[in-house]
């Protein structure tokens, strides 16, 4: 479970996130819904422990991660999260599949398994014969889902992705979506950032405007205003 | 034990990775080593020229001046030596009352070294044929050939007098010369018959002595020899000049260039960690430890130029020996690889606390946004 009580978060002057709380079950699917600008990835950011917030706390199963130490977080991120940023960022001089390794030989995973692992993983996110190529050989919606498959790959508790269906067509993002439907089902707790309404059709919906938190109970298939 | 083979894997993972990004984008890691190397070639150079200044190449029975020093950077004015046309035979009385063979004189700035490669040292001492300008002539100590020494129960130190046409000097033997194989019989076609036959068991063309550090050079007995004598005032100034050119001049040098080495080293190391920022920043947010980042970093670094000093100074001692024909010595090379490993080992642990010190403010997600 995911408690997020009274976050505030201020770049100078602006206040992207004015006092957001909410709670998330374990194994719920979670749209953050905004438009550009409404601070749907600095809330991420938080959760994923990539930021801080400037007051708030973020409890995780009952331990507030704000207050934790850089060692702990360490081993949380890598042993309970998967974080898809909305940069797409991957490092170069690998090639996808060592990309997506990564997270797994941190966790020394066996070659056979890792390699099983990743195999799987890139054939439903149809990038299996990508494998090899390196990131600048990609496209933006290539890149896109190699991150969402990194993001996946450590099998984790909790997932977060920012803007799942950017640059996809609707085929891919049909894929991404169940994807993460499907690790919904499998007990992991999935939260997106998102201004694309087709991922409300699979999603509990928060709608984040001028950084507060408006919560819309909407159920599957509620369409929501943009 | 654990934790041990952990961070083991996670160092050697991170090594992995950023080898494969020097395979990756070799073009780029080699022109940027390659200035480095040059950077360090340059500053070898610097590093090593007190330490060659204290050898010098004496010709053969020659009587040489040996405060030898190297001034300015080593371009092909700086090996010219200035070497005596006068052939005048000499005949000295040594301490031991025997008559002692001088054949031509030696004067000048003496730059070449040779202190166990004949060989090189003799395919040098060719290529300097070219800068030797004549028309001067050398004074102060005396040097003789190890036969001859013998042969006139001499040794270093002892003092000779010497008479070139109306001048006497006093001289000390301030070395003694060892043959070689070199033959170059031409050598004596002008020498009268009694320096022919002196000269005869040697068949050599120049030997090169490592000096004798603590026995004196110089003329004893400078008021005698007028000829070459100059004035109190300009003998006295140049060797004011002498002093500082070697204390100061090339000592600052040295040190300059260590320092130097060790800002481009740091600037450069720096730079690196910044072209990573991004990739440090992901590799963070997916779970790496700060720890084994800065200890992969640090453990890089220390490799990376440890390669290119080596390779630097290697390239300046190439340079120096094929290119200007300017030998240089082991000792000088050891030397200036100690100094110039001395200043990037330094370099790297500084540069690697600043960027240790960066990674810990980094924030992952202003980072990631960023560009």
């Amino acid at each position: 479970m995911i408690q997020v009580r009274n976050l505030v978060k201020s770049y100078r002057e602006l206040k992207v996130l004015d006092g957001v709380s909410f709670d998330i079950e374990r194994g719920e699917f979670i749209a953050i819904f905004g438009s550009s600008g409404a601070g749907k990835t600095t809330l991420l950011n938080i959760l994923a422990t990539w930021d801080k917030p400037d007051e708030g706390e973020v409890i995780f199963n009952g331990f507030n991660v704000i207050d934790a130490s850089e060692q702990f977080l360490e081993r949380f991120r890598i042993e309970n999260l998967g974080f898809a940023h909305q940069s797409s960022h991957m490092i170069e001089c690998l090639t996808l599949y060592e990309n997506v390794a990564l997270p797994l030989i941190l966790l020394g995973y066996p070659k056979n398994k890792k390699e099983k692992t990743v195999t799987k993983l890139l054939k439903e996110v149809g990038l299996e014969d990508k494998a090899e190529n390196r990131p600048s050989q990609l496209s933006l919606g290539q890149k896109k889902r190699a991150c969402i498959a990194r993001a996946l790959v450590t099998d984790p508790r909790f997932i977060l992705i920012d803007e799942p269906t950017a640059n996809l067509d609707a085929a891919n993002k049909e894929r991404i979506l169940s994807l993460l439907r499907q690790k919904q089902k499998g007990g992991a707790t999935v939260i997106v950032a998102t201004h694309d309404q087709v991922v409300t059709n699979y999603a509990k919906v928060l709608q984040l405007t001028n950084g507060k938190l408006i919560p819309l109970q909407a159920e599957d298939g509620v369409k929501l205003p943009l | 034990m654990a934790a041990g083979s952990s961070s083991l894997k996670t160092f050697s993972t991170l090594a992995f990775l950023f080898l494969r990004e020097y395979r990756l984008r070799f073009s780029r890691f080699l022109k940027y080593g390659a200035i480095m190397v040059l950077i360090s070639a340059y500053f070898s150079g610097m590093v090593s020229l007190p330490s060659i200044s204290e050898f010098a190449e004496i010709g053969p029975y020659e009587v040489a001046q040996f405060d030898a020093y190297i001034s300015g950077p080593l371009e092909k004015p700086d090996i010219q030596r200035i070497r005596s046309a006068a052939e005048t035979t000499v005949e000295g009385v040594c301490s031991g009352g025997q008559p002692v063979y001088v054949k031509g004189n030696f004067a000048g700035r003496i730059n070449l070294i040779l202190v166990n490669d004949l060989q090189r040292a003799l395919k040098i001492s060719e290529i300097n044929e070219r800068y030797i300008r004549r028309g001067k002539v050398a004074k102060k100590g005396a040097v003789i050939d190890d036969y001859t020494a013998k042969k006139l129960g001499v040794d270093l130190g002892d003092r000779v007098t010497i008479k070139i046409k109306d001048v006497t000097a006093e001289y000390q033997i301030i070395a003694v010369l060892f043959p070689t194989s070199v033959t170059r019989w031409t050598i004596l076609a002008d020498y009268p018959q009694e320096v022919k036959e002196a000269f005869k068991p040697f068949e050599y063309t120049s030997v090169w002595v490592k000096w004798k550090k603590g026995v004196q050079n110089g003329v004893i007995d400078d008021s005698k020899y007028a000829l070459l004598k100059r004035s109190e005032h300009i003998k006295k100034g140049k060797e004011a000049l002498d002093q500082m050119m070697q204390n100061w001049i090339l000592c600052s040098l040295k040190w300059a260039s260590i320092v130097a080495l060790f800002l481009i080293a740091t600037k450069d190391i720096l730079l690196l960690f910044e072209t990573r920022k991004k990739d440090y920043a992901l590799l963070l947010g997916l779970g790496f430890s700060r720890q084994s980042l800065v200890t992969n970093f640090l453990a890089e670094n220390l490799l990376r130029m440890t390669v290119v000093v080596s390779a630097g100074t290697l390239c300046a001692k190439l340079y120096m020996q094929r290119i200007i024909g300017f030998y240089y010595p082991p000792e000088a090379l050891m030397e200036s690889i100690m100094y110039l490993l001395l200043a990037s080992i330094t370099a790297s642990s500084v540069g690697s606390a600043m960027a240790s010190k960066r990674l810990k403010r980094i924030s992952i997600a202003e980072v990631l946004a960023e560009g």
